[in-house]
């Protein structure tokens, strides 16, 4: 790791110049709503298909990605057929860590994420987030304390942004 | 409904008057002791701004538990 300081944004940023199809979900999105909390992690959710996968290994390829979850830490490298079976991927990188999900636990898959998402423009292009209903029974889902906590501050918010 | 007089990051002359629908989220929310005039504070800034924000808290608390670790290593290995 060339630095210990994480720079969640930079590994946003690179996924939007890379096209990498994904939505923001978890701490990471609330945090963008307006939830008082610090993440240590970027969680998306998107297709992991060979082209999504492509985009995203070059976006990061610099970063020394690796797997966070395997015995080892092997390296995230694209072999053939890498993409078959594959459900979720967690990766460290330089920049911080990465969770690239094909679907929402309980909820539903990446088109469904899509489809229950909304734009936001950023200076270096645009990206989509998970909308705050769904980020609410995502977080309501998961049910950790911490979750719980989160989902409380998103119905405040939900209800502070509503036209009167 | 609630008003917030509380003012982070905004003119010091002025207290900060910001009406909060009186909804069972905002009395939930209160209930459980979340920071409201924060959490409006928030909402107040843009998205870019936010992720500014996080950025600069999560350098910080990253500074401090390597800092606190080292410490930690340090006074362990003297004992």
């Amino acid at each position: 790791m060339s630095s210990n300081i994480p720079n969640l944004e930079l590994i946003v940023e690179r996924l939007v110049q890379h096209e990498v199809d994904f939505v923001i979900i978890g701490g990471y999105a609330a945090m963008i709503y307006g939830v008082s909390y610090i993440t240590y992690d970027v969680d998306v959710c998107g297709p992991l298909d060979l082209g999504n996968l492509t985009r995203l290994h070059t976006a990061i390829a610099d970063l020394h990605p690796h797997h966070r979850m395997t015995p080892n830490e092997s390296p995230f490298v694209l072999s053939e057929g890498f993409e078959r079976g594959l459900r979720n991927l967690y990766l460290k990188t330089d920049l911080g860590q990465l969770y690239f999900l094909g679907s929402l636990p309980d909820l539903g898959d990446c088109a469904f994420a899509r489809d229950h998402s909304t734009l936001m423009k950023l200076p270096y292009g645009e990206c989509r987030l998970l909308d705050i209903p769904t980020l609410i029974h995502a977080k309501q889902t998961v049910g950790r304390p911490k979750d719980l906590h989160v989902a409380t501050e998103l119905r405040a918010i939900f209800d502070a942004t509503q036209p009167q | 409904m609630i008003i917030i007089t509380h003012s982070h990051g905004q003119p010091l002359d002025e207290p900060l008057h910001l009406p909060v629908p009186d909804t069972p989220a905002w009395r939930e929310a209160e209930a459980l002791g979340i920071d409201l005039p924060m959490l409006y504070d928030n909402i107040r800034m843009t998205p870019e701004q936010r992720i500014r924000n996080h950025a600069a808290a999560l350098a910080s608390v990253t500074a401090l538990r390597a800092f606190y670790v080292q410490q930690y290593t340090k006074s362990g290995a003297d004992r």
